[in-house]
């Protein structure tokens, strides 16, 4: 045996969802799909499935919470388990966002057997998340059995056998070639791996007969290990207790210094990094130090640090502080040119940004970008982030520069109607309904607003063409 | 007592002129840059405009000079703003919105503290700024640091702001909804307190505003 495959069924619900009360039935869908992606045991005993249409699951389970599948931290999920489990092998690789390929022959000797290793794992992983593990000589093989579900303990002869038991949609393949094995009468594993393989590739399907000698190992095949980035962590012990930070300013600085050169050496940047508090030897709290965009320049951190020293209170006396980074992020690419585009410009552009969230909190400074809602209200979105492609205005919706927070009533006999209406009328899907009618109206003293007639025929001031 | 008629700005000192600036930003308006003494808006320095309130086309002015700064890399830093901004509204005046830094200060403190932050960055070019007053001394220093970093700062000030050593200072009044009368009321090294003049900002007839499907009782 020299491959482990670890299938995690339900890791978006274990890594996620886990403290969910037993009661609660809960349903993953992807963004924009009617279809119910995975949901926890209390929703699959009132008869929800993966699959099943969103309205059939109300129908069944009326209090079935839905939330949004999201890529990326299935991404993390499996990512933070793949770093866990690092400690047994050198070679761990990914398979989608629900399996962990595991090389552990090269890892025998140090843990003394294969039972040992796949004991490990079971002790990492039984606390939180459901799980298959299954080994075999080659990572498709491994990989087949645990998603079959059937292969704890066996031994090889019984794999083998249990191996040519597995249906053949297991392979993966697509709808032509699934006829074509029909149309031969061939259902399993077992009843493919008695053609010579070339025939396979000549009246079936080239790619399936490559995946199977993948599997039986004729053909070698080894997953891509994944490559972790490294960790910045930086420790200093005091030489007497302080109760404040503000006299830590310096060598807290230092720290940063480090983490910004080894940043710098590295080609990459952060935005968070945490300052941990000790107290002879044992941690006794921590600080996130965030940036509102990812930067390796020693004055944004030293900022930041600043900006947050001075309203930190002790709870008790610190020896020692500890400093950790551990997502990092590639320098972005810029141009090669010598009198252009230096990068420069960005520079200064993230120093502002820092020093902006630092000083007035990043709550106190946006970006603006459109939407697709024409309701005035949600028209303009506020963003953290430069956008970065410019919309093109709509040459027909006219709008005034300033929108009130909100509309206020006037007296129509105080304005003169100078353009309009035009008639806004959206949001009956979301209980923002409106239905106005839109002018340029001239105000008793000279300025140009932007009202609206409700269908109450009230009037009401929304904008200022500035 | 020198000091104190400097900080006010109440004696303009030759050796601060610049006769050889030349302004890269031309305003848009011909009426008003033939006043200006260097032919646009000065690249460098505090603008103050006065105004009695919203809505008289204030901003119109300075569209053409924010669609043309958008077009460059640096930020245009909206201080302050008094209301919420409408993208749309900067789209039609081909406006690129990435460019656009809107910051709230909450306190008047970080107003200032913004405003500085803005003019040292070297990010921002041009700078939109409401507030209420400022002190003489106060624009003294942003005017300082606005002509060192060759930053046009426009400051959105009430009328009966107490006279500062500001670059230029406009005071904005309406004929109608469509001209506005600007009176010089200081100017570096160029004429100011001469009689106002008056400047067509929009055309509200020119306006495209279509799409009239429902025309209801105006009749009100």
């Amino acid at each position: 045996m020299k491959w482990l495959y670890v299938y995690f069924p339900q890791l978006y619900l274990d890594a996620y969802y886990h403290d969910t009360p037993s009661g609660q039935a809960l349903a993953l869908k992807k963004e924009h799909s009617h279809r119910i992606l995975d949901c926890n045991q209390t929703a699959k005993d009132q008869g929800v499935s993966p699959g099943m249409l969103l309205n059939t699951a109300f129908c069944l389970c009326p209090l079935l919470k839905i939330d949004i599948w999201q890529p990326h931290q299935a991404y993390q999920a499996i990512t933070r388990l793949a770093r866990e489990t690092a400690q047994l092998s050198s070679w761990i690789a990914l398979d989608g966002e629900d399996g962990l390929y595991i090389e552990i022959a090269s890892m025998r000797e140090y843990f003394g057997s294969y039972a040992a290793i796949r004991n490990k794992l079971q002790r990492l992983f039984s606390d939180r998340y459901h799980y298959q593990i299954a080994a075999a000589p080659t990572p498709k093989c491994a990989r087949l059995l645990s998603r079959s579900g059937n292969a704890r303990g066996l031994s090889q002869a019984r794999m083998l056998e249990n191996l040519r038991k597995l249906p053949l949609h297991s392979l993966p393949h697509d709808e032509r070639t699934q006829n074509r094995l029909d149309k031969l009468g061939l259902a399993t594993l077992g009843d493919l791996m008695q053609l010579p393989t070339h025939d396979i590739a000549y009246r079936i399907n080239p790619q399936l007969a490559q995946e199977l000698a993948q599997v039986t190992g004729s053909e070698h095949w080894e997953p891509h290990p994944i490559e972790f980035p490294e960790d910045f962590t930086w420790s200093t012990d005091l030489e007497q207790e302080f109760d404040s930070l503000l006299p830590l300013r310096f060598p807290i600085t230092h720290g940063l210094k480090k983490f910004c050169a080894f940043m710098q050496a590295r080609c990459c940047t952060s935005q968070n990094l945490t300052l941990s508090l000790l107290a002879n030897g044992k941690r006794c709290g921590a600080i996130q130090l965030s940036l509102a965009v990812p930067d390796s320049r020693l004055e944004s951190w030293v900022y930041r640090l600043n900006a947050s020293i001075e309203q930190i209170q002790l709870e008790r006396p610190i020896t020692g502080f500890h400093l950790k980074a551990t997502d990092f992020i590639p320098l972005p690419r810029r141009s090669a040119e010598l009198f252009k585009n230096t990068g420069k410009d960005e520079d200064s552009k993230s120093l502002l940004i820092n020093r902006l969230a630092a000083r007035l909190g990043i709550e106190h400074f946006h970006f603006i970008n459109l939407s697709d809602d024409i309701r005035p209200e949600r028209q303009t979105i506020y963003c953290s982030q430069s956008p970065e492609h410019a919309p093109e205005p709509d040459p027909f919706s006219l709008r005034p520069l300033w929108l009130l927070r909100s509309a206020l009533p006037i007296d129509i006999a105080h304005y003169t109607l100078i353009r309009g209406p035009v008639r806004l009328s959206a949001g009956w899907i979301d209980n923002g309904k409106i239905n106005r009618d839109y002018y340029i109206a001239k105000s008793a003293h000279q300025a140009l607003h932007w009202i609206y007639l409700t269908p109450e025929r009230r009037w009401m001031w929304h904008g200022i063409f500035a | 007592m020198l000091q104190e008629l400097l900080n006010t700005g109440k004696i303009w000192r030759a050796s601060g002129t610049d006769s050889q600036q030349a302004s890269e930003y031309p305003s848009g308006f011909t009426q008003l840059d033939e006043r200006l003494q260097t032919n646009g808006w000065p690249t460098g320095g505090v603008i103050e405009i006065l105004h009695e309130q919203h809505g008289i086309g204030e901003l119109n002015l300075l569209m053409p000079l924010i669609a043309k700064l958008s077009q460059d890399e640096h930020y245009c830093a909206w201080i302050a703003p008094p209301y919420r901004i409408q993208a749309l509204a900067l789209l039609q005046h081909h406006i690129s919105l990435p460019q656009q830094l809107i910051i709230e200060p909450e306190t008047h403190k970080d107003l200032l503290w913004s405003l500085e932050e803005c003019i040292r960055s070297q990010a921002v070019k041009l700078i939109l700024a409401w507030a209420n007053t400022l002190r003489g001394e106060q624009v003294r220093r942003l005017q300082l640091l606005a002509s060192e970093h060759q930053v046009c700062c426009f400051l959105f000030l009430a009328q009966g702001s107490e006279n500062t050593p500001c670059a230029l200072r406009l005071h904005l009044s309406p004929t109608d909804h469509e001209t506005l009368q600007i009176a010089i009321l200081r100017q570096k090294s160029g004429m100011a307190g001469a009689s106002s003049f008056p400047v067509a900002h929009r055309q509200v007839s020119h306006f495209t505003y279509c799409h009239e499907p429902h025309a209801a009782d105006t009749n009100e």
